[in-house]
């Protein structure tokens, strides 16, 4: 299946563009998603799917379209 | 420990107690709120001779440790009827605390109801100087006269025309290392306490003073430098540095709690207009005076600030933060961050807070006083504020009264005072803060946002223990003199700061007793609060957040009234 990735803020500036087409199988996780980019769960903050925040083990499906974000503040 | 500065505004006195108080081991807003509880009938009239106005760094201000010289106000608040302490970056408490000031009360007020003041610190003391000639001016003007008249390097702390007019929405702005008011001790109300004491503004000199050395001072100094590497090395500092708070601005609205057309939405839909990446785009782009990357204080190796500039490059504001972009802007249903900067700039210059008085807007909004999205109207009525016209007071007054007038129920406060940006039916945590926080609806008692995995947002179990532990937290920092967005390395260890207090004193502090810190400080505030008459009734948000439903999770607030009161089961 296919998702789509979109890195936000300064995980952007590390790699390029910041947006990425990726095909990988069914019953990937995001973790799975986020190894296949080089980064691990710890790095990153909030990773949103249709306007709800997911978490390691949740399985995607296939279309989906994730925002991830680096750790964040409220301040 | 410091000493403590008292201004008697009756007596026209300046006295100085040398051993604190006796209130050893506090700082910042433990030693505010422990001040006000001690000294302030709770009952009585908050823009009465009664009530005391106090300042104070924190416990770790004056040592050259990175973003540790936040200064705390704290008093009786005529917003919420509460205890207050709100506190600001800046320069000025690293001042006070390099002058080995550890509190400065004022108290009463003058004879003569047009006699203004203002209080000259160096290291000689403390004096009272007649202050008529100032009285009128906005933020800047007052700033710009006072540094004529003691040197650009004064440290100041002023109101505006909203705090000389005792409004409720009124701020007490405080210098950064621009020299310029652009930061704010903004909430509850404080402008208009100091106002009603017809205080117009403390300078700050504090030549001659270094910084202050510990009882060990090779490990203190070792230790701070460890900590700002700390701070240098964590992921967030660089987003902070070059997006600012305001790097918040596309999470909260993708994942709903973003203020929306007075708390009618969770998302906007120009959000992508507001966000931090914009501002920095903005502050490159045009050059000039605009800058992405400024710090309010000196040392703070973050640098969240920010310089925002017209289309011509000059400023516009110092600095342009979430709460102000979530309050001014999408809910308001402004379009673009030069409309947020012209409103922000009206606010800082007539000292009103950002979030109150976008609060108060929204619901002028509402009420049809003016259109959604429609600047020149929102400039005009905050300029009405400083001027006292009667819209102008009531919008003054913050978003409860001017829901009470206007007959509009959906008025987002706690306590009477105006909710920050994120909408607590989505952001559960922070609703449950809103509503036990003793200083009412307020984001920086205990801000959920951020803690992934622990507690489901949209949930509502785990948020009272949640909320908790945030709030002790948040309160432990406030006495330090610590900023919030210097938490991470703490969160992750306390040790480095233990250290720091006891290389600085010379104590014996261990985890236990910094955690206890918060937990005594919430409880002197309770207390207060108890003192004045609130009741667990009003630990509640308002009415309509727990039956109108939320876009774009339609989700209603349903942490129920049993959980709320296990927040703070003892009080």
């Amino acid at each position: 299946m296919r998702v789509r990735v979109e890195l936000q803020l300064t995980l952007a500036l590390d790699q390029p563009g910041g947006v990425f087409e990726l095909l990988v199988e069914d019953d990937a996780t995001v973790e799975h998603v986020l190894k296949r980019l080089g980064l691990e769960y710890d790095q990153v903050g909030l990773i949103v799917r249709n306007g709800l925040s997911l978490e390691a083990g949740d399985v995607l499906r296939d279309g989906d379209i994730l925002m991830v974000f680096p750790p964040l503040s409220g301040g | 420990m410091g000493r403590t500065m008292r201004v008697n505004m009756q007596a026209l006195s300046v006295t100085e107690d040398v051993n604190n108080g006796g209130h050893s081991g506090l700082g910042g807003r433990g030693l505010t709120s422990r001040i006000v509880l001690d000294e302030v009938r709770a009952t009585c009239d908050p823009l009465g001779p009664d009530n005391k106005m106090v300042f104070a760094p924190g416990l770790l201000g004056g040592i050259a440790l990175t973003s540790a010289g936040r200064l705390s106000v704290g008093g009786k608040s005529p917003l919420t009827g509460g205890i207050k302490e709100a506190n600001a970056g800046g320069i000025v408490g690293n001042q006070l605390a390099r002058l080995g000031i550890s509190a400065i009360v004022v108290e009463d007020r003058p004879s003569g109801k047009d006699d203004w003041y203002l209080l000259k610190v160096d290291r000689n003391g403390g004096t009272l100087l007649p202050a008529g000639d100032i009285v009128g001016l906005g933020t800047h003007a007052t700033v710009a006269r006072l540094q004529e008249r003691f040197g650009k390097k004064a440290g100041i702390c002023c109101i505006g025309q909203a705090g000389e007019k005792r409004m409720r929405a009124a701020s007490v702005a405080v210098t950064d290392i621009l020299n310029q008011p652009n930061r704010h001790a903004a909430r509850g109300g404080l402008g208009a306490v100091m106002g009603s004491k017809q205080l117009k503004a403390v300078v700050v000199d504090d030549s001659g003073a270094s910084r202050r050395t510990g009882a060990d001072d090779e490990a203190l100094k070792r230790e701070v430098a460890a900590f700002a590497k700390a701070i240098i090395d964590n992921p967030k500092t660089k987003n902070q540095a070059l997006y600012g708070t305001a790097s918040i601005v596309k999470a909260c609205n993708s994942i709903g709690i973003f203020p929306t057309r007075n708390f009618s939405s969770g998302q906007f839909e120009h959000a992508l207009e507001l966000t931090g990446e914009k501002i920095y785009e903005i502050c490159t782009g045009r050059g000039g005076e605009g800058n992405p990357t400024v710090s309010c204080m000196n040392p703070c190796v973050i640098k969240c600030g920010n310089i925002f500039p017209d289309a011509l490059g000059k400023q516009v504001v110092s600095t342009l933060q979430y709460e102000t972009i979530g309050l001014m802007g999408s809910n308001l249903g402004m379009t673009n961050l030069d409309a947020v900067a012209v409103l922000n700039a009206l606010c800082n210059d007539i000292g009103l807070d950002t979030i109150e008085m976008g609060a108060a807007l929204g619901v002028a909004a509402e009420a049809g006083l003016l259109e959604w999205g429609d600047v020149q109207q929102a400039a005009r009525l905050l300029k009405e504020v400083a001027e006292a016209t009667p819209v102008g007071r009531v919008l003054g007054q913050g978003a409860a009264v001017t829901g009470a007038v206007f007959g509009v129920e959906r008025a987002p406060v706690v306590k009477g005072q105006a909710m920050p940006a994120y909408d607590p039916r989505s952001l559960k945590g922070n609703g449950v803060t809103y509503a036990t926080s003793p200083m009412g609806a307020d984001h920086t008692a205990g801000n959920a946002f951020g803690s992934r995995d622990k507690v489901n947002q949209l949930q509502a179990a785990g948020q009272v223990d949640l909320s908790r532990g945030l709030q002790v937290f948040a309160a432990m920092l406030d006495s330090l003199g610590l900023c919030i967005f210097a938490r991470q390395p703490v969160l992750e260890d306390p040790t480095m700061l233990v250290n720091m207090v006891n290389y600085l004193y010379g104590w014996t502090w261990t985890k236990e007793t910094l955690s206890d810190l918060g937990r005594k400080t919430v409880g002197f505030e309770l207390e207060f609060n108890r003192r004045a008459g609130f009741t667990r009734a009003d630990d509640r948000l308002p009415d309509y957040m727990y039956t109108e439903k939320l876009p774009p999770h339609n989700v209603v607030f349903d942490v129920t009234d049993e959980e709320m009161a296990q927040v703070w089961p003892d009080r």
